[in-house]
């Protein structure tokens, strides 16, 4: 009990935080490339 | 005037306050530099956290999580322009490991044996500066005309050693239809173990030696080879992350924060090699490591002070009472060395009293080290945001460039 109180569940939530950074920093990336092409004019991927 | 989301904030694991604007833009930058490198780059962004404040461990961790997230947004896009050979990825990262398992085990032997962390910053420097010089040789031999006229060489993807590793016939033979070549798996395999010795022997990511190794050994055209050390850079960096994480090492509202200005700046960067000659790319490259080592130079001069104080420091510590007590209920989590250096991070107030206690000699030599630290972190900040306005720029000209040529056309 005491390891999964001091290890697993402190482990478990920075995985979250990580993955919940990521998720937001891969949705940013695709709308900010997105805006940039538009800006510059340049079609493609 | 304070704007919202970019003001002053509170980090609670680290106990550092900063300005979130800083920690954005240096994401913005690092993350330029990245997608046109197909590097990591902490060598830039662990001095400048260090600049702004951060303790060093903490640096490092929150560093690698920024890192993490940033390489799978850019590697996400070289791989929509082609620039990701993921056969040849795949296959590099079964020696990385192999060899960054060997490179760490040969560090702990060091530290068994003597002085390690003077033997990784000589190493480091000879390789910084080795690397560069090779390049900007290579750069200018290939650029010089016979005339006095420059040659326009967009790209060069084989050197004298890769066509040599490529008519090496030991099987299996591996054929790679993105990079454009056969090649065999053991030479893949033997210059991935040796580049993840060297990083793990340095305890980095290893990008900015991987990256070479793959145009110059294994003879990736430069934007193959910057897609795919950035295939690489992605899975090291999420392991490397949530390593550092479960030590509790990873300032991660910092992380978070960064990588938003990390994603933005990768889109800047990745879509700048499709507008910048490979062989450009390689200029800069070679510049950016130049100034590399200089920064380690001035890190190096900074320890040379640290030397001064830190035996006595040490020894302080390890006979201090409530070192001794949190050391016993910490257990063997880490070593000695690491655990001396954790508790005087958390114990500031501590360690300050014992430094106005000591003699003006050490004092300054504390100062001094302070000042050297500063110089090599405001140096690659500085490489930082100059290098990444250049790419922008040179980015701008050649869409201007292309526009123009389809207009004419």
């Amino acid at each position: 009990m005491e390891f999964v109180i001091s290890k697993l569940i402190p482990a478990a939530a920075t995985f979250l935080i990580l993955f919940v950074g990521m998720a937001i920093a891969i949705a940013v990336g695709n709308v900010s490339g997105r805006l940039i092409r538009k800006i510059l004019g340049i079609g493609g991927n | 005037m304070d704007i919202p989301l970019l003001g002053l904030m509170y980090l609670p694991i680290s106990g550092v306050e900063i300005m979130a604007w800083k920690l954005v833009l240096l994401g913005f930058t690092v993350g330029v530099i990245g997608g046109f490198f197909g590097i990591g780059g902490a060598f830039m962004v662990t001095p400048a956290l260090n600049v702004f404040g951060f303790p060093m461990a903490y640096a490092i961790g929150t560093d690698m999580a920024h890192i993490a997230g940033k390489s799978i947004v850019a590697t996400a896009k070289h791989r929509k322009f082609g620039n990701v050979d993921m056969k040849l990825g795949i296959i590099m990262i079964i020696g990385t490991a192999i060899g960054i398992e060997l490179g760490a085990a040969f560090i702990m032997w060091l530290e068994k044996v003597g002085r390690v962390d003077a033997v990784v910053r000589y190493v480091y420097m000879v390789l910084l500066f080795g690397l560069s010089s090779y390049m900007l040789y290579e750069y200018f031999k290939l650029t010089k005309g016979t005339a006095g006229e420059k040659k326009v060489v967009s790209d060069v993807g084989k050197s004298g050693l890769a066509i040599k590793m490529h008519s090496l016939k030991i099987p299996p033979m591996v054929n790679l239809p993105v990079s454009g070549f056969a090649i065999s798996i053991w030479v893949i395999l033997i210059v991935a173990a040796i580049t993840g010795f060297v990083a793990g022997f340095l305890g980095v990511g290893g990008g900015f030696i991987r990256m070479p190794a793959l145009i110059y050994v294994i003879g990736a055209p430069t934007r193959i080879a910057v897609g795919t050390d950035l295939f690489e850079v992605m899975i090291s960096g999420a392991y490397g992350a949530f390593s550092y994480a479960i030590k509790g090492r990873v300032e991660l509202i910092a992380a978070v924060v960064m990588l938003v200005g990390a994603a933005i700046g990768a889109q800047f960067g990745t879509l700048a090699t499709q507008y910048v000659k490979g062989l450009k790319i390689r200029l800069y490259f070679a510049v950016t490591m130049l100034l590399a080592g200089v920064s380690v130079i001035l890190k190096h001069i900074a320890g040379t002070y640290k030397n001064v104080y830190s035996p006595e420091l040490n020894s302080w510590v390890k006979a201090h009472p409530q070192f001794l007590e949190w050391a016993q209920a910490e257990g063997a989590k880490f070593s000695p060395k690491v655990q001396v250096r954790d508790w005087i991070l958390m114990n500031k107030e501590a360690v300050k009293g014992w430094f106005a206690q000591q003699s003006d000699v050490i004092q300054q030599a504390k100062a001094m080290e302070a000042a050297w630290n500063n110089y090599s972190g405001y140096l690659m900040l500085g490489v930082a945001c100059a290098l990444s306005a250049l790419i922008i720029v040179k980015m701008l000209q050649g869409i201007k460039a292309e526009k123009r040529l389809k207009g004419s056309s």
